[in-house]
């Protein structure tokens, strides 16, 4: 499969600071990449330096096979970015904001508009076209920074914690449009996301703490190399119901409200064979992106 | 022609911040309006009676109306000194509240190169500027002239305006230059603050430079906007300064000419030096040049360092 994008050993240095620190990864065409850490964990940086906006210090890399540091302006053609706070302009229209952005690209008014009709009745547009765009909802925003980003057709979408400080209702929304356009425009992107539900449908996760990747794979090889199996039982809290959970294999349980929230490596299924008497209502559930993160990091997502 | 679409478009969008922000527009008239205010309070009349004194031996020889005339020649070179101070700077504004923004991102990341981007918040100063500042300068006729006249001949408009074009990009230039290194708008409202103090006396518009000691005055004679001061001055009230001393009829061998010229500093005087306006047109077109230069090369490193 064609590669979007590969990193080798990406450094970003700020004098003594290391805040990119040798990475290697790799992007397939169309893919869903997920990129994740905490608040300085050098997800910025790095998206940063991909888009050609912060020089890196070493190694190398090539988006769409254009070489970093050497064929910036095919990478600027080829890239478009939604910025974790939005870089669009408040007081100017909406028609405002895409018009003079489209122009950054040398396209004239009738180009500009052309493209829009892409996705002119998805995003809605015709209702907030004159609108200002401080007087726009969140989700409306954050239609009109993906407009923005995608304006002259790129192959790659950047998309740094494109959801943060959205309610649920309008994150669903802007994911529909994501996953639309996705298919539509065949896009390759590049997440950077504080939600870890927003990674199941990514091809490959990296996990970064502290400049470095501490972890690379899919959602589904995550989950099984970081997380235990879980085991819901609903019953009541006894001391029999304890000492049968004691003498299992586990590596933690507690009680909630009507459940025990049993951890177990394996041999979950035996544990419920064998207890079956007892264990009449149950389910068992994989670990989830979160668990993978606290595992790795020892820190929880803040949302 | 996609290259001139990319620099026009991102002139355009830095033009359009600054007229729809009206906060920022207010402020930078704030300064000239303050000189108005201070010329209707009681500046006029502190220029007005030392000079009526002063012609008082020569009888009716000089005609209070043209006092008048000069006395508001002044006034406007003020207002629009400092108003080619404050304008620009307020016009930049854009580009460090971008930096602080991080608006700049979204700019560097499309084709459009650095330097173009940093040229074009110095292109859309200049034009937003000279707009703001010829329509204060044709606000000012009119007021000045309904009120005590003015006096100078229609061609001059465009030789004004001209002053006010090199006055734009010179004082853009300048200002940009210092304005690279700002990072966030709290700076920029510091420097403001400063900037509105000074100017007024910087450009003489408070006090005629005369009156400080030589040393301020060489410095201030080195600020390129007080060239301008002085090219706008001449302008202003050159002819009816040459018309009084044709009223005179050399009664008093030019004197009141020299010595108003002297007291309203008609020419840059530097380290003892008297500049003719020629010299001065070329200092100021060499700053102006040696500023865009140091922008163009300089700013793109500034960015990196975000």
């Amino acid at each position: 499969m064609n590669k979007a994008i590969e990193v080798r050993n990406l450094q970003k240095s700020y004098g003594d600071l290391t805040a990119v620190n040798n990475i290697s990864f790799s992007v397939n065409q169309g893919e869903l990449f997920a990129f994740l850490g905490e608040n300085g964990a050098g997800k910025s940086t790095t998206i940063n330096m991909l888009s050609t906006i912060l020089p890196k210090t070493s190694g190398e890399a090539f988006v769409m096979g254009h070489e970093l540091g050497k064929n910036d302006d095919e990478i600027r053609k080829e890239i478009g970015i939604v910025f974790q706070n939005s870089v669009l302009d408040s007081k100017l229209t909406v028609k405002q904001n895409l018009l003079t952005r489209g122009a950054y690209y040398g396209y004239s008014k009738d180009e500009i508009m052309n493209r829009l009709r892409d996705f002119w009745e998805e995003f809605n547009l015709e209702e907030i076209w004159n609108q200002k765009y401080e007087k726009l909802s969140g989700g409306q925003r954050r239609r009109i920074d993906i407009a923005r980003a995608l304006i002259h057709k790129p192959g790659i979408l950047f998309l740094d914690e494109p959801t943060t400080g959205l309610d649920p209702m309008s994150r669903k929304m802007v994911w529909d449009y994501i996953n639309h356009l996705r298919e539509k425009e065949k896009l390759t992107i590049f997440l950077t996301t504080h939600y870890m539900e927003e990674t199941t449908g990514a091809g490959n996760v990296v996990i970064m703490d502290k400049g470095n990747i501490i972890a690379e794979g899919t959602p589904a090889e995550l989950r099984s190399r970081y997380t235990a199996k879980k085991l819901i039982w609903y019953t009541q809290a006894n001391d029999d119901n304890r000492k049968i959970i004691e003498n299992a294999d586990v590596l933690q349980y507690r009680y909630e409200a009507d459940h025990y929230s049993i951890s177990m490596d394996e041999g979950i299924t035996d544990f419920v064979w064998k207890n079956k008497d007892r264990i009449k209502d149950f389910e068992i559930i994989k670990g989830t992106m979160d668990d993978v993160f606290l595992r790795l990091t020892g820190k929880e997502m803040v949302s | 022609m996609k290259k001139l679409r990319g620099i026009w478009g991102l002139i355009k969008r830095n033009m359009l911040v600054f007229f729809t922000n009206k906060g920022s527009i207010f402020f930078s008239m704030l300064t000239p309006l303050i000189i108005l205010a201070l010329y209707i309070l009681f500046l006029k009349n502190t220029l007005v009676s030392p000079i009526e004194k002063a012609v008082s031996e020569l009888g009716e020889l000089v005609s209070k109306d043209d006092i008048d005339r000069f006395v508001n020649g002044l006034l406007l070179t003020g207002i629009m000194s400092t108003a080619l101070l404050t304008i620009p700077y307020n016009a930049l504004e854009v580009m460090v509240k971008d930096r602080e923004d991080k608006t700049f991102f979204d700019m560097s990341a499309t084709p459009v190169k650095r330097s173009e981007i940093i040229m074009s918040y110095f292109f859309a100063a200049v034009m937003t500027s000279f707009l703001q500042v010829v329509t204060v300068m044709f606000l000012g006729i009119g007021v000045l002239t309904v009120n005590g006249g003015m006096y100078f001949e229609s061609a001059d408009i465009f030789k004004l305006m001209g002053i006010v074009l090199l006055g734009t990009i010179s004082s853009t230039a300048v200002l940009m230059f210092f304005m690279m290194f700002f990072k966030n708008m709290s700076t920029c409202s510091a420097f403001m603050g400063i900037l509105s103090a000074v100017s007024g006396f910087v450009v003489g518009a408070y006090i005629p430079l005369s009156e400080f000691n030589e040393n301020i005055q060489n410095v201030c004679n080195l600020v390129p906007a007080t060239g301008i001061s002085i090219l706008i001055r001449n302008y202003l009230t050159g002819g009816v300064l040459k018309h009084m001393d044709e009223c005179i009829g050399g009664l008093d061998n030019g004197e009141f000419l020299r010595s108003m010229k002297e007291i309203f500093s008609f020419n840059s005087k530097v380290f003892g030096g008297n500049w003719e306006l020629n010299k001065t047109v070329f200092y100021i077109i060499i700053i102006t040049v040696v500023s865009i230069f140091a922008i163009r090369f300089i700013y793109p490193k500034t960015y990196n360092k975000n």
